[in-house]
């Protein structure tokens, strides 16, 4: 064999295993998936996004889209929408397959933040807008659960927010006196059936007296703070105070009582997580 | 001072009742009482606060009181009669005009109360004619705080809490319109194992007041370096006031109240505080009772947009309260004690921490406290 058959031959053979190894990592022929951007095929099952995700997609388009720089290139437009819309519903984005046999990898379709739902996957191969059977819908192609969140907390916040900056409203004694008690922490698995996620949620907060002098005098005061009414609005909230309960209110301004119930006043849940399937176990 | 001591049990056979629902019933919710007990406890051991004041003082007192004559309505057995907490003041269907009084029996009930009081009791009166009122409480004297204060019908507060340890406690006279009050009367927690019994009276006419002396006869010395030099007590409002020593002693001034005709002294209430109590400065000044004095009114003035100031006097033998001028309001502040002849008397002088709500910020400022002495029927 001379020496340039055997150089035709190695290409060929180089050209082969180029082949081989294209067909393994990526998709077959005229076909569109979901991928997560990284090189990697997807599941078989439709890939699930976090709403802080990317869209990617990979696949293999047998047609070109004509007039495109001037040549006819293989490519194709992409439409990402929830899925039961119409498929030119969305943006086409346009890529050209410059891979060999048409093959294309990691074509961002979808950047963050992006809404939670079911989404199909449409390949228009001849870019023409057109649903034809040339083309490829891909129903339920990807799912974007959204990342989790835990329930809101069963009762009021510690902080509510309020432009004084109090705290434990409702509660005897100035915002959460140190006559309150701390809550034990709770952890409970909330399931996110949608993105077949889970998330681990704690809550924790505090359990404090309160009587309903406590709780009028607390609303007394952040009147005044909504109201930009100073030292005299509050003094005002006290006198009421003792003209309506007398020397209890004394005893409630250090978090004493007497009480008529107890409060429980919880900080913002925090979460770990969301870990893959739900709380029972794999989806 | 004469005191007749009458025999607990003999007063029992005379008018004690069992007292109204207020002792305990009032309480009844989700949180159980030891558990704000024990709240309170903790609260007040980890402030450094005791009972070291009073409970040192317990043993110089027995248990008796000069219950006088026999009630003109007696609490009604039964019934409750916290007109703050779930009951109503009784109806004692007295009216008061210049010249008449009142006697109210009534007994601090066992084993009742809250983290505010022991018991609380109120009855109910009617004046006829505008007239000025005073009402003096008779108990047993213990390390347990008790208070009378009057109140209209609707609990707005007309005579604020005159609180005492002594045995005796009387507010300051006020002018009262014609209208319906309520006179209430209060012993601190925690509850008693045996009932007390007290009396209330309530005097009306022409009860005369303490004037402002025209200069004061005594200036602190405390400065502002040493804004504890003259503490002596720290005070922690909580319901009835708890009351510990502090750094400091009285001030000795010299003064000698004699009659009605009142001595000053002028003092500075510093804008930093000097113990982890209710109040910013604290200053204590040492004035003597003449051998008429059986009263002493306290007439405290200031001038000040948001100075909450507050007034106690204290036995200077024992250091027991035996008065207090704790009203939320600006100047002139009222405290009323009864007093011994010829007997030394701290009178404590505080401006209330309120920097919380916006307030003391004319701190420092300067006061003046006139003081005037009378005889047992004032």
């Amino acid at each position: 064999m001379s020496r340039a058959t055997m150089s035709r031959a190695i290409v060929c053979l180089l050209g082969v295993a180029a082949a081989l190894a294209l067909s393994v990592n990526s998709a077959s022929a005229n076909d569109i998936y979901a991928t997560h951007c990284g090189g990697v095929l997807p599941d078989p099952a439709p890939l699930v996004y976090t709403t802080d995700g990317t869209v990617c997609v990979a696949g293999d388009v047998d047609f070109v889209c004509p007039g495109r720089l001037g040549v006819n290139l293989p490519g194709a437009d992409v439409y990402a929408v929830r899925t039961g819309a119409d498929p030119f519903s969305g943006v086409p984005i346009h890529f050209d397959a410059l891979g060999g046999f048409g093959s294309f990898w990691d074509q961002t379709v979808m950047l963050p933040p992006l809404a939670p739902g079911l989404y199909d996957l449409f390949l228009d191969e001849h870019c023409d807008g057109i649903q034809t059977a040339d083309d490829v819908l891909k129903v339920g192609a990807f799912l974007v659960g959204g990342v989790p969140m835990c329930s809101m907390p069963p009762g009021p916040p510690v902080d509510p927010g309020i432009s004084s900056g109090s705290t434990c409203r409702g509660a005897c004694g100035g915002d959460c006196p140190s006559t309150c008690s701390a809550l034990p922490p709770t952890t409970a698995c909330e399931d996110d059936a949608a993105s077949c996620q889970h998330v681990d949620c704690t809550i924790t907060g505090m359990s404090c007296g309160t009587h309903e002098g406590c709780r009028i005098h607390d609303d007394c005061y952040d009147a005044c703070a909504a109201s930009g009414g100073g030292f005299w609005c509050r003094r005002g909230c006290d006198v009421e105070c003792l003209d309506s309960y007398g020397l209890p209110c004394t005893s409630w301004a250090r978090g004493h009582g007497p009480y008529d119930g107890s409060s429980s006043f919880y900080n913002p849940v925090s979460s770990s997580g969301p870990s893959s399937g739900l709380c029972s176990g794999p989806c | 001072m004469q005191r007749i001591h009458t025999n607990l049990g003999l007063v029992g056979v005379c008018w004690l009742v069992a007292c109204g629902g207020g002792g305990g019933s009032p309480d009844a919710g989700p949180v159980d009482a030891s558990r704000r007990d024990a709240q309170a406890d903790a609260a007040h051991d980890a402030a450094g606060l005791d009972a070291s004041v009073d409970g040192s003082v317990d043993a110089g007192f027995d248990a008796s009181f000069d219950a006088g004559p026999p009630p003109d309505f007696t609490e009604p057995a039964g019934a409750d009669t916290d007109p703050f907490l779930g009951g109503a003041a009784a109806s004692t269907g007295v009216d008061l005009s210049d010249g008449t009084s009142a006697r109210f029996g009534g007994t601090i009930a066992a084993g009742g109360g809250n983290d505010t009081w022991a018991d609380s009791d109120g009855y109910g009166f009617h004046v006829a004619s505008e007239t000025r009122v005073q009402a003096r409480l008779s108990f047993i004297a213990s390390s347990r705080i008790y208070s009378v204060a009057i109140h209209r019908a609707d609990r707005h507060l007309v005579a604020y809490w005159a609180m005492s340890r002594s045995g005796q406690a009387r507010t300051t006279p006020m002018t009262l319109p014609v209208g319906d009050y309520f006179v209430h009367v209060a012993a601190a927690p925690p509850a008693l194992a045996a009932p007390e019994p007290y009396m209330v009276e309530l005097v009306a006419g022409s009860l005369p007041g303490c004037a402002s002396a025209a200069s004061p006869g005594y200036t602190e010395i405390e400065t502002a370096a040493a804004l504890d030099s003259n503490d002596l007590r720290t005070v922690v409002l909580d319901g009835m006031p708890r009351i510990t020593d502090s750094a400091g002693a009285s001030e000795v001034t010299g003064l000698s109240v004699v009659d009605a005709t009142p001595v000053a002294f002028e003092g500075v209430s510093g804008d930093a505080p000097t113990g982890a109590d209710s109040y910013l400065d604290r200053d204590s000044y040492r004035v003597h009772t003449g051998a008429d004095v059986h009263e002493l009114e306290v007439l405290l003035e200031h001038i000040s947009a948001d100075v909450n100031m507050d007034v106690m006097i204290f036995d200077a033998a024992d250091g027991r309260l035996v008065g207090t001028g704790i009203a939320i309001s600006d100047s002139p502040e009222h405290a009323s004690a009864m007093v011994e002849p010829d007997h030394d008397y701290d009178v404590w002088v505080g401006a209330r921490d309120e920097r919380r709500i916006g307030g003391d910020t004319a701190l420092p400022l300067t006061y003046q406290a006139s003081i005037c002495g009378f005889g047992a029927s004032r």
